[in-house]
Protein backbone atom coordinates (compact mmCIF):
# COMPACT_ATOMS: atom_id res chain seq x y z
CA UNK A 1 0.00 0.00 0.00
CA UNK A 2 1.49 3.59 -1.13
CA UNK A 3 0.76 6.08 1.62
CA UNK A 4 1.44 9.68 0.47
CA UNK A 5 -0.02 12.43 3.59
CA UNK A 6 -1.98 15.28 2.65
CA UNK A 7 -1.00 17.87 5.42
CA UNK A 8 -2.74 21.42 5.82
CA UNK A 9 -1.86 23.81 8.25
CA UNK A 10 -4.06 26.38 9.93
CA UNK A 11 -2.15 28.77 12.08
CA UNK A 12 -3.68 31.11 14.87
CA UNK A 13 -1.38 33.90 15.94
CA UNK A 14 -2.50 36.29 18.55
CA UNK A 15 -1.77 39.92 17.80
CA UNK A 16 -0.04 41.77 20.48
CA UNK A 17 -1.77 44.94 20.21
CA UNK A 18 -2.93 46.94 23.54
CA UNK A 19 -6.08 46.76 23.39
CA UNK A 20 -8.58 43.98 22.10
CA UNK A 21 -9.97 43.44 18.55
CA UNK A 22 -13.02 44.56 18.61
CA UNK A 23 -13.03 47.06 22.03
CA UNK A 24 -11.11 48.91 23.79
CA UNK A 25 -10.68 46.25 26.72
CA UNK A 26 -6.82 45.57 27.62
CA UNK A 27 -5.75 42.63 25.37
CA UNK A 28 -3.42 41.65 28.18
CA UNK A 29 -4.94 37.77 29.08
CA UNK A 30 -1.83 35.82 30.60
CA UNK A 31 -1.57 35.51 34.71
CA UNK A 32 -4.43 38.40 34.76
CA UNK A 33 -7.31 38.03 37.08
CA UNK A 34 -10.13 36.10 35.75
CA UNK A 35 -13.02 38.49 34.11
CA UNK A 36 -11.34 41.99 35.06
CA UNK A 37 -10.39 42.80 31.34
CA UNK A 38 -13.74 42.28 29.87
CA UNK A 39 -16.77 45.18 28.60
CA UNK A 40 -20.19 44.73 26.80
CA UNK A 41 -18.57 43.95 23.36
CA UNK A 42 -16.37 41.20 24.48
CA UNK A 43 -19.27 40.06 26.95
CA UNK A 44 -21.39 39.54 23.86
CA UNK A 45 -24.36 41.58 25.71
CA UNK A 46 -27.26 42.63 23.97
CA UNK A 47 -26.69 45.90 21.91
CA UNK A 48 -22.98 46.67 22.17
CA UNK A 49 -21.33 47.23 18.99
CA UNK A 50 -17.86 46.33 17.85
CA UNK A 51 -15.37 48.63 16.13
CA UNK A 52 -12.37 47.11 14.21
CA UNK A 53 -8.77 47.65 15.81
CA UNK A 54 -6.90 49.18 13.40
CA UNK A 55 -3.50 48.57 14.42
CA UNK A 56 -4.63 44.69 14.02
CA UNK A 57 -6.35 45.17 10.63
CA UNK A 58 -2.87 46.74 9.70
CA UNK A 59 -0.21 44.03 11.18
CA UNK A 60 -2.91 41.38 9.48
CA UNK A 61 -1.72 43.08 6.18
CA UNK A 62 1.38 43.60 6.89
CA UNK A 63 1.65 39.93 7.62
CA UNK A 64 -0.12 38.74 4.31
CA UNK A 65 2.48 40.97 2.48
CA UNK A 66 5.52 39.20 4.27
CA UNK A 67 3.91 36.12 3.20
CA UNK A 68 3.27 37.38 -0.73
CA UNK A 69 -0.20 37.66 -0.25
CA UNK A 70 -2.27 39.83 -2.77
CA UNK A 71 -4.32 42.25 -0.43
CA UNK A 72 -8.14 42.60 -1.05
CA UNK A 73 -8.86 46.06 -1.11
CA UNK A 74 -12.42 45.54 0.03
CA UNK A 75 -12.82 43.75 2.65
CA UNK A 76 -15.34 42.96 5.16
CA UNK A 77 -16.52 41.09 8.75
CA UNK A 78 -18.68 37.94 9.15
CA UNK A 79 -20.32 36.45 11.88
CA UNK A 80 -19.30 32.43 12.30
CA UNK A 81 -22.04 31.36 14.14
CA UNK A 82 -21.89 28.13 16.51
CA UNK A 83 -22.47 27.46 20.38
CA UNK A 84 -20.17 26.72 22.74
CA UNK A 85 -19.44 28.27 26.39
CA UNK A 86 -16.09 30.50 25.74
CA UNK A 87 -17.94 32.14 22.83
CA UNK A 88 -20.32 34.79 24.90
CA UNK A 89 -22.13 36.30 21.60
CA UNK A 90 -23.11 32.78 20.01
CA UNK A 91 -20.38 34.03 16.89
CA UNK A 92 -17.15 34.59 16.55
CA UNK A 93 -16.72 37.89 14.25
CA UNK A 94 -13.90 36.57 11.17
CA UNK A 95 -13.89 36.87 7.68
CA UNK A 96 -14.44 33.84 4.88
CA UNK A 97 -15.67 35.45 1.47
CA UNK A 98 -13.34 38.80 1.78
CA UNK A 99 -10.11 38.09 3.98
CA UNK A 100 -7.62 41.08 4.12
CA UNK A 101 -5.32 38.18 2.15
CA UNK A 102 -5.10 35.73 -0.19
CA UNK A 103 -2.92 33.46 -2.50
CA UNK A 104 0.54 33.99 -0.65
CA UNK A 105 3.07 31.49 -0.65
CA UNK A 106 5.94 30.37 1.60
CA UNK A 107 8.47 28.49 0.03
CA UNK A 108 6.80 25.37 -1.45
CA UNK A 109 3.40 25.83 0.36
CA UNK A 110 1.14 27.72 -0.56
CA UNK A 111 -1.14 30.07 1.33
CA UNK A 112 -4.38 30.44 1.04
CA UNK A 113 -5.70 33.46 3.12
CA UNK A 114 -4.81 35.56 6.01
CA UNK A 115 -7.58 36.87 7.31
CA UNK A 116 -8.47 38.42 10.61
CA UNK A 117 -10.05 37.47 13.84
CA UNK A 118 -11.07 37.10 17.08
CA UNK A 119 -10.06 34.82 20.11
CA UNK A 120 -12.55 33.54 22.51
CA UNK A 121 -12.39 32.86 26.28
CA UNK A 122 -10.39 30.28 27.83
CA UNK A 123 -12.19 27.00 29.30
CA UNK A 124 -10.73 25.56 32.25
CA UNK A 125 -12.04 22.35 33.04
CA UNK A 126 -12.27 21.13 36.82
CA UNK A 127 -14.44 18.59 38.83
CA UNK A 128 -16.93 18.16 36.59
CA UNK A 129 -17.76 22.10 35.69
CA UNK A 130 -16.32 24.69 33.25
CA UNK A 131 -14.89 27.79 34.82
CA UNK A 132 -14.70 30.72 31.99
CA UNK A 133 -12.52 33.66 31.58
CA UNK A 134 -13.36 36.07 29.23
CA UNK A 135 -10.08 38.05 29.45
CA UNK A 136 -9.35 36.37 26.29
CA UNK A 137 -12.15 36.86 24.70
CA UNK A 138 -12.08 39.56 21.83
CA UNK A 139 -8.47 39.20 21.62
CA UNK A 140 -6.88 40.04 17.66
CA UNK A 141 -5.97 36.88 16.10
CA UNK A 142 -5.12 36.15 12.74
CA UNK A 143 -5.38 33.24 11.21
CA UNK A 144 -3.02 31.85 8.22
CA UNK A 145 -4.52 29.14 5.91
CA UNK A 146 -2.11 26.83 3.96
CA UNK A 147 -3.33 24.75 1.45
CA UNK A 148 -2.75 21.12 1.95
CA UNK A 149 0.71 20.89 0.42
CA UNK A 150 2.71 19.45 3.23
CA UNK A 151 3.78 15.76 2.72
CA UNK A 152 5.16 14.89 6.39
CA UNK A 153 5.81 15.76 9.88
CA UNK A 154 9.12 17.02 9.50
CA UNK A 155 7.70 19.67 7.00
CA UNK A 156 5.11 20.83 9.09
CA UNK A 157 7.33 21.92 11.57
CA UNK A 158 9.75 23.37 9.03
CA UNK A 159 6.70 25.97 8.27
CA UNK A 160 5.38 26.44 11.80
CA UNK A 161 9.17 27.69 12.59
CA UNK A 162 9.41 29.90 9.60
CA UNK A 163 6.15 31.27 9.92
CA UNK A 164 6.85 32.44 13.55
CA UNK A 165 10.35 33.22 12.49
CA UNK A 166 8.50 35.70 10.22
CA UNK A 167 5.58 36.83 12.75
CA UNK A 168 8.45 37.85 15.08
CA UNK A 169 10.47 39.60 12.92
CA UNK A 170 7.59 41.41 12.15
CA UNK A 171 6.80 42.52 16.03
CA UNK A 172 3.13 41.53 15.68
CA UNK A 173 3.31 38.61 18.28
CA UNK A 174 5.42 36.54 20.57
CA UNK A 175 4.19 33.69 18.32
CA UNK A 176 4.83 31.43 21.66
CA UNK A 177 3.35 27.71 20.89
CA UNK A 178 3.86 26.87 24.65
CA UNK A 179 1.76 29.96 25.91
CA UNK A 180 -0.79 29.75 23.03
CA UNK A 181 0.01 32.65 21.53
CA UNK A 182 0.65 30.55 18.71
CA UNK A 183 -1.87 27.76 17.83
CA UNK A 184 -1.96 25.06 14.95
CA UNK A 185 -4.38 22.58 13.64
CA UNK A 186 -3.27 20.23 11.11
CA UNK A 187 -5.56 18.80 8.78
CA UNK A 188 -4.63 15.69 7.63
CA UNK A 189 -6.00 12.56 5.19
CA UNK A 190 -3.66 10.15 2.64
CA UNK A 191 -3.93 9.42 -0.62
CA UNK A 192 -3.40 5.61 -1.19
CA UNK A 193 -2.05 3.91 -3.91
CA UNK A 194 -2.41 7.64 -5.70
CA UNK A 195 -6.10 6.49 -6.03
CA UNK A 196 -7.91 7.16 -3.17
CA UNK A 197 -8.54 9.78 -0.14
CA UNK A 198 -9.42 9.10 3.30
CA UNK A 199 -11.29 11.02 5.30
CA UNK A 200 -10.40 14.62 6.39
CA UNK A 201 -9.89 15.00 9.72
CA UNK A 202 -9.01 18.23 11.72
CA UNK A 203 -6.39 17.92 14.76
CA UNK A 204 -6.89 20.04 18.24
CA UNK A 205 -5.20 20.59 21.23
CA UNK A 206 -1.51 20.39 20.25
CA UNK A 207 0.39 22.60 22.39
CA UNK A 208 3.74 22.22 21.42
CA UNK A 209 5.84 21.86 18.05
CA UNK A 210 7.04 18.40 19.69
CA UNK A 211 3.08 17.80 19.71
CA UNK A 212 2.47 18.52 16.39
CA UNK A 213 5.12 16.40 14.97
CA UNK A 214 3.93 13.38 16.95
CA UNK A 215 -0.33 14.07 16.63
CA UNK A 216 0.46 14.42 12.46
CA UNK A 217 2.58 10.83 12.93
CA UNK A 218 -0.08 9.43 15.10
CA UNK A 219 -2.49 10.33 12.84
CA UNK A 220 -0.90 9.18 9.68
CA UNK A 221 -0.28 5.73 11.05
CA UNK A 222 -3.76 5.29 12.46
CA UNK A 223 -5.45 6.67 9.14
CA UNK A 224 -3.48 3.62 7.04
CA UNK A 225 -4.73 1.29 9.69
CA UNK A 226 -8.32 2.99 9.44
CA UNK A 227 -7.93 2.41 5.64
CA UNK A 228 -6.81 -1.28 5.49
CA UNK A 229 -9.78 -2.35 7.89
CA UNK A 230 -12.65 -0.25 6.23
CA UNK A 231 -11.78 0.86 2.89
CA UNK A 232 -13.46 4.47 3.76
CA UNK A 233 -12.77 7.21 1.83
CA UNK A 234 -13.26 10.78 1.70
CA UNK A 235 -16.94 12.36 0.84
CA UNK A 236 -18.30 15.93 1.67
CA UNK A 237 -19.72 14.78 5.25
CA UNK A 238 -17.32 12.50 6.99
CA UNK A 239 -14.80 15.21 8.02
CA UNK A 240 -14.15 14.78 11.69
CA UNK A 241 -12.41 16.58 14.58
CA UNK A 242 -10.10 14.64 16.72
CA UNK A 243 -8.73 15.96 19.97
CA UNK A 244 -4.64 15.32 20.92
CA UNK A 245 -4.12 14.14 24.14
CA UNK A 246 -0.54 14.91 25.29
CA UNK A 247 -0.89 12.18 28.33
CA UNK A 248 -1.47 8.91 25.92
CA UNK A 249 0.19 10.22 22.59
CA UNK A 250 -3.21 9.74 20.84
CA UNK A 251 -6.12 11.75 19.06
CA UNK A 252 -9.70 10.74 20.17
CA UNK A 253 -12.60 11.56 17.88
CA UNK A 254 -14.17 15.29 19.49
CA UNK A 255 -17.40 15.93 17.17
CA UNK A 256 -18.27 15.23 13.53
CA UNK A 257 -16.99 18.92 11.93
CA UNK A 258 -19.40 21.29 11.16
CA UNK A 259 -19.34 22.07 7.28
CA UNK A 260 -18.86 25.84 6.37
CA UNK A 261 -22.86 25.90 5.61
CA UNK A 262 -23.73 24.75 9.40
CA UNK A 263 -21.94 27.86 10.56
CA UNK A 264 -24.21 30.02 8.60
CA UNK A 265 -21.75 32.67 8.13
CA UNK A 266 -23.28 36.10 6.97
CA UNK A 267 -22.38 39.45 6.37
CA UNK A 268 -21.23 41.38 10.18
CA UNK A 269 -24.07 44.33 10.27
CA UNK A 270 -22.63 45.84 12.92
CA UNK A 271 -19.33 47.00 10.78
CA UNK A 272 -18.83 48.48 7.74
CA UNK A 273 -16.80 47.37 5.15
CA UNK A 274 -13.25 48.03 5.49
CA UNK A 275 -11.14 49.86 2.60
CA UNK A 276 -7.27 50.07 2.36
CA UNK A 277 -6.63 52.00 -0.57
CA UNK A 278 -3.32 50.85 -2.69
CA UNK A 279 -1.64 53.64 -1.49
CA UNK A 280 -2.22 52.58 2.17
CA UNK A 281 -1.24 48.73 1.62
CA UNK A 282 2.14 50.09 -0.06
CA UNK A 283 2.73 51.94 2.62
CA UNK A 284 2.31 49.62 5.09
CA UNK A 285 4.84 47.16 3.01
CA UNK A 286 7.23 49.99 3.02
CA UNK A 287 7.10 49.12 6.81
CA UNK A 288 8.36 45.78 6.09
CA UNK A 289 11.54 45.02 7.81
CA UNK A 290 14.59 42.82 6.51
CA UNK A 291 13.03 39.52 6.39
CA UNK A 292 14.98 35.75 6.87
CA UNK A 293 15.65 35.14 3.56
CA UNK A 294 17.00 38.51 2.60
CA UNK A 295 19.39 38.66 5.26
CA UNK A 296 20.66 34.96 4.90
CA UNK A 297 21.56 36.59 1.55
CA UNK A 298 23.46 38.97 2.47
CA UNK A 299 25.04 37.76 5.22
CA UNK A 300 26.27 34.98 2.70
CA UNK A 301 27.50 38.18 -0.16
CA UNK A 302 29.22 39.28 3.39
CA UNK A 303 31.39 35.28 2.38
CA UNK A 304 29.85 34.11 6.07
CA UNK A 305 28.73 30.18 5.42
CA UNK A 306 25.45 28.77 5.46
CA UNK A 307 25.43 27.68 8.64
CA UNK A 308 26.50 31.51 10.43
CA UNK A 309 24.32 32.78 8.16
CA UNK A 310 21.35 30.71 9.56
CA UNK A 311 22.24 31.48 12.92
CA UNK A 312 22.82 35.38 12.58
CA UNK A 313 19.68 35.74 11.27
CA UNK A 314 17.11 33.36 13.35
CA UNK A 315 16.36 36.03 15.58
CA UNK A 316 15.93 39.60 14.50
CA UNK A 317 17.05 41.28 17.37
CA UNK A 318 20.11 39.49 17.08
CA UNK A 319 20.41 40.16 13.18
CA UNK A 320 20.39 43.42 13.74
CA UNK A 321 22.74 43.77 16.45
CA UNK A 322 25.17 42.21 13.54
CA UNK A 323 24.05 44.77 11.35
CA UNK A 324 24.85 47.49 13.37
CA UNK A 325 28.34 46.43 13.51
CA UNK A 326 28.67 45.30 9.95
CA UNK A 327 27.16 47.52 7.62
CA UNK A 328 29.52 47.72 4.59
CA UNK A 329 28.97 45.38 2.11
CA UNK A 330 32.56 44.45 1.71
CA UNK A 331 33.47 43.91 5.08
CA UNK A 332 36.65 41.90 5.93
CA UNK A 333 35.32 41.38 9.41
CA UNK A 334 32.34 40.65 9.16
CA UNK A 335 33.56 36.36 9.84
CA UNK A 336 35.42 37.74 12.88
CA UNK A 337 32.62 39.77 14.60
CA UNK A 338 30.28 36.47 13.56
CA UNK A 339 32.25 34.45 15.51
CA UNK A 340 32.36 36.56 18.05
CA UNK A 341 28.28 37.13 17.81
CA UNK A 342 27.83 33.27 17.71
CA UNK A 343 30.38 32.54 20.58
CA UNK A 344 31.25 34.62 23.67
CA UNK A 345 28.39 37.27 23.34
CA UNK A 346 25.30 34.71 22.36
CA UNK A 347 26.02 33.66 26.65
CA UNK A 348 24.64 36.81 27.78
CA UNK A 349 21.98 38.95 26.80
CA UNK A 350 22.50 42.02 24.70
CA UNK A 351 21.49 45.26 24.15
CA UNK A 352 21.80 46.80 21.17
CA UNK A 353 22.58 50.29 22.28
CA UNK A 354 25.53 49.13 24.27
CA UNK A 355 26.79 47.74 21.30
CA UNK A 356 29.45 49.71 20.11
CA UNK A 357 31.18 49.20 16.38
CA UNK A 358 34.23 50.79 17.32
CA UNK A 359 35.16 48.11 19.99
CA UNK A 360 34.72 45.36 17.25
CA UNK A 361 37.09 47.34 14.91
CA UNK A 362 39.61 47.60 16.98
CA UNK A 363 39.85 44.24 18.54
CA UNK A 364 39.73 42.98 14.87
CA UNK A 365 42.81 45.47 13.52
CA UNK A 366 44.58 43.98 16.43
CA UNK A 367 43.76 40.51 16.57
CA UNK A 368 47.13 38.89 16.15
CA UNK A 369 48.49 40.27 19.01
CA UNK A 370 45.69 38.76 21.02
CA UNK A 371 45.48 35.59 21.96
CA UNK A 372 41.88 34.03 21.05
CA UNK A 373 40.70 33.31 24.66
CA UNK A 374 41.78 36.82 25.35
CA UNK A 375 39.33 38.16 22.39
CA UNK A 376 36.88 36.34 23.74
CA UNK A 377 37.34 37.63 27.70
CA UNK A 378 37.91 41.69 26.08
CA UNK A 379 34.33 41.23 23.63
CA UNK A 380 32.64 40.40 27.00
CA UNK A 381 34.36 42.81 29.34
CA UNK A 382 34.35 45.61 26.83
CA UNK A 383 30.76 45.31 26.68
CA UNK A 384 29.99 45.05 29.99
CA UNK A 385 32.52 48.02 31.08
CA UNK A 386 31.71 50.06 27.74
CA UNK A 387 35.84 50.65 27.57
CA UNK A 388 37.69 50.08 24.68
CA UNK A 389 38.85 46.23 24.61
CA UNK A 390 42.61 47.81 23.37
CA UNK A 391 42.74 49.99 26.53
CA UNK A 392 41.63 46.70 28.47
CA UNK A 393 43.94 44.89 26.55
CA UNK A 394 46.83 47.28 27.95
CA UNK A 395 45.65 47.40 31.36
CA UNK A 396 45.71 43.97 31.53
CA UNK A 397 48.86 43.23 29.89
CA UNK A 398 47.48 40.89 27.23
CA UNK A 399 48.90 41.90 24.34
CA UNK A 400 50.98 39.28 22.67
CA UNK A 401 55.11 39.56 22.32
CA UNK A 402 55.44 39.00 18.59
CA UNK A 403 58.82 40.44 18.27
CA UNK A 404 61.16 37.74 16.93
CA UNK A 405 64.15 39.90 19.23
CA UNK A 406 62.87 39.88 22.19
CA UNK A 407 61.62 36.65 21.85
CA UNK A 408 65.20 35.09 20.74
CA UNK A 409 66.22 36.05 23.98
CA UNK A 410 63.91 34.87 26.39
CA UNK A 411 64.18 31.84 23.99
CA UNK A 412 68.19 31.63 24.23
CA UNK A 413 67.59 31.57 28.51
CA UNK A 414 65.11 29.34 28.33
CA UNK A 415 67.40 26.50 25.91
CA UNK A 416 70.25 27.10 28.44
CA UNK A 417 68.33 26.65 31.21
CA UNK A 418 66.37 23.29 29.99
CA UNK A 419 69.39 20.72 28.64
CA UNK A 420 67.24 17.58 29.00
CA UNK A 421 64.16 19.42 27.66
CA UNK A 422 66.42 20.40 24.65
CA UNK A 423 67.85 16.52 24.05
CA UNK A 424 64.28 15.60 24.54
CA UNK A 425 63.44 17.75 21.27
CA UNK A 426 66.44 16.33 19.03
CA UNK A 427 64.99 12.90 19.79
CA UNK A 428 61.48 13.93 19.75
CA UNK A 429 60.34 17.40 17.94
CA UNK A 430 57.04 16.77 18.93
CA UNK A 431 57.84 17.82 22.69
CA UNK A 432 58.67 21.41 21.62
CA UNK A 433 55.30 22.17 23.74
CA UNK A 434 57.69 22.18 26.94
CA UNK A 435 59.93 24.60 25.72
CA UNK A 436 57.48 27.18 24.55
CA UNK A 437 55.45 26.80 27.35
CA UNK A 438 58.94 27.73 29.38
CA UNK A 439 59.04 30.87 26.69
CA UNK A 440 55.45 31.63 27.83
CA UNK A 441 56.22 31.78 31.48
CA UNK A 442 59.05 33.87 30.88
CA UNK A 443 57.24 36.81 29.24
CA UNK A 444 54.24 36.85 31.39
CA UNK A 445 51.80 34.94 29.04
CA UNK A 446 52.30 37.61 26.73
CA UNK A 447 54.48 35.83 24.00
CA UNK A 448 53.12 34.81 21.39
CA UNK A 449 52.91 31.33 20.83
CA UNK A 450 53.14 30.46 17.40
CA UNK A 451 55.31 33.02 17.14
CA UNK A 452 58.04 31.73 20.35
CA UNK A 453 57.82 28.46 18.75
CA UNK A 454 58.95 29.41 15.39
CA UNK A 455 61.99 31.21 17.13
CA UNK A 456 62.92 27.88 19.33
CA UNK A 457 62.61 25.66 16.27
CA UNK A 458 65.22 28.53 14.59
CA UNK A 459 67.35 28.36 17.63
CA UNK A 460 67.50 24.50 17.82
CA UNK A 461 68.67 23.66 14.29
CA UNK A 462 71.47 25.95 14.45
CA UNK A 463 72.36 24.67 18.11
CA UNK B 1 -44.43 21.55 -1.64
CA UNK B 2 -42.16 18.34 -1.08
CA UNK B 3 -41.43 17.42 2.79
CA UNK B 4 -38.06 18.91 3.12
CA UNK B 5 -37.86 18.87 6.79
CA UNK B 6 -37.10 15.31 7.65
CA UNK B 7 -36.35 14.13 10.61
CA UNK B 8 -32.45 13.94 10.22
CA UNK B 9 -32.87 17.82 9.06
CA UNK B 10 -34.29 18.35 12.83
CA UNK B 11 -31.68 15.95 14.62
CA UNK B 12 -28.77 17.97 12.74
CA UNK B 13 -30.31 21.25 13.80
CA UNK B 14 -30.88 20.39 17.15
CA UNK B 15 -27.38 18.83 17.76
CA UNK B 16 -26.06 22.48 16.13
CA UNK B 17 -28.11 24.54 18.45
CA UNK B 18 -26.91 22.38 20.91
CA UNK B 19 -30.91 21.55 22.13
CA UNK B 20 -31.79 18.41 23.27
CA UNK B 21 -34.77 17.43 21.32
CA UNK B 22 -36.33 13.87 23.30
CA UNK B 23 -36.48 11.03 19.84
CA UNK B 24 -40.35 10.84 20.13
CA UNK B 25 -40.62 15.10 19.83
CA UNK B 26 -38.34 14.90 16.45
CA UNK B 27 -41.98 14.41 14.18
CA UNK B 28 -43.35 17.03 16.25
CA UNK B 29 -41.07 19.35 15.39
CA UNK B 30 -40.64 18.25 12.07
CA UNK B 31 -44.74 19.08 11.10
CA UNK B 32 -44.09 22.24 12.92
CA UNK B 33 -40.80 23.54 11.50
CA UNK B 34 -42.34 22.52 8.05
CA UNK B 35 -45.17 25.34 7.55
CA UNK B 36 -43.24 27.88 9.39
CA UNK B 37 -40.52 27.17 5.96
CA UNK B 38 -43.08 27.40 3.95
CA UNK B 39 -44.67 30.57 4.58
CA UNK B 40 -40.29 32.20 4.53
CA UNK B 41 -40.48 30.20 1.06
CA UNK B 42 -42.83 32.64 -0.35
CA UNK B 43 -40.21 35.68 -0.20
CA UNK B 44 -37.95 33.39 -2.81
CA UNK B 45 -41.23 34.43 -4.74
CA UNK B 46 -39.51 38.16 -5.40
CA UNK B 47 -38.07 38.77 -8.25
CA UNK B 48 -34.76 40.22 -7.34
CA UNK B 49 -32.92 40.42 -10.54
CA UNK B 50 -32.07 43.80 -10.44
CA UNK B 51 -31.57 44.34 -6.46
CA UNK B 52 -27.84 44.31 -5.19
CA UNK B 53 -27.64 42.27 -1.58
CA UNK B 54 -27.66 44.86 1.02
CA UNK B 55 -25.27 43.83 4.40
CA UNK B 56 -25.20 47.71 5.19
CA UNK B 57 -27.19 50.54 5.39
CA UNK B 58 -25.14 53.47 6.50
CA UNK B 59 -23.19 53.92 3.22
CA UNK B 60 -19.96 54.36 5.59
CA UNK B 61 -16.89 51.95 5.37
CA UNK B 62 -13.73 51.68 7.37
CA UNK B 63 -14.97 52.91 10.48
CA UNK B 64 -12.24 51.43 12.68
CA UNK B 65 -10.35 53.10 16.37
CA UNK B 66 -7.03 53.45 17.49
CA UNK B 67 -4.89 51.11 19.81
CA UNK B 68 -6.00 52.72 22.73
CA UNK B 69 -7.01 50.88 26.32
CA UNK B 70 -10.37 52.51 27.25
CA UNK B 71 -10.40 51.51 30.96
CA UNK B 72 -13.91 53.51 30.96
CA UNK B 73 -15.87 50.83 29.51
CA UNK B 74 -14.04 47.70 31.12
CA UNK B 75 -16.20 46.31 33.92
CA UNK B 76 -14.82 45.19 37.18
CA UNK B 77 -14.91 41.89 38.17
CA UNK B 78 -18.05 41.62 40.19
CA UNK B 79 -19.73 43.49 37.73
CA UNK B 80 -18.65 40.99 34.71
CA UNK B 81 -20.10 38.40 36.88
CA UNK B 82 -23.33 40.21 38.00
CA UNK B 83 -25.43 38.66 35.87
CA UNK B 84 -24.01 35.13 36.16
CA UNK B 85 -26.66 32.50 37.28
CA UNK B 86 -22.98 30.73 38.64
CA UNK B 87 -20.17 31.80 39.06
CA UNK B 88 -16.88 30.86 41.43
CA UNK B 89 -13.45 32.48 42.11
CA UNK B 90 -14.04 35.27 39.31
CA UNK B 91 -15.22 32.52 36.79
CA UNK B 92 -18.29 32.26 34.78
CA UNK B 93 -19.01 28.61 35.53
CA UNK B 94 -20.85 25.86 33.12
CA UNK B 95 -21.81 22.45 33.33
CA UNK B 96 -18.62 20.57 31.71
CA UNK B 97 -18.21 20.96 28.01
CA UNK B 98 -15.59 17.79 27.97
CA UNK B 99 -16.43 14.38 29.13
CA UNK B 100 -12.96 12.45 30.09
Amino acid sequence: MKITPIIGLEVHVELKTKSKMFCGCDAEHFHTEPNTHTCPVCLGLPGALPVPNKKACEWCIKLGLALGCTINEETFFERKNYFYPDLAKSYQISQLQKPFCINGKLEDVRINRVHQEEDTGKSVHVNGETLLDFNRSGVPLVEIVSEPDIKSPEDAKTYLLKIQQIVRYLGISDADIEKGSMRCEPTINLCIDDEFYTPLVEIKNVASLTGVMTAIQYEIDRQAEQYSQDKITKNSTNKTTRGWDADKQQTFLQREKEGSADYRYFPEPDIPPIIFSKEQVEAIRATLPEMPEAKIAKYKTLGLSDYDSNLLSEDSYFSSIFDKIITDSDSVYAKFVANLLIGPLKTIEITIDKINPEYFKNLFDNKDQLSSSAIKQLVLESYDKQVDPLILAKQQNLFQVSDTNKLEEIAKDVIANNPKAVADYQKNPMSIGFLVGQVMKSSGGSANPQVAKEVLEKLLVLN
Amino acid sequence: MSSIITSDVIVKVAKLARINIPTEKVDQFASQLEPILEHFESLSKVDTTNVVPTYQTTGLNTILREDIIDTERMFTQSEALSNAPQSSNGYFVTSATIKK
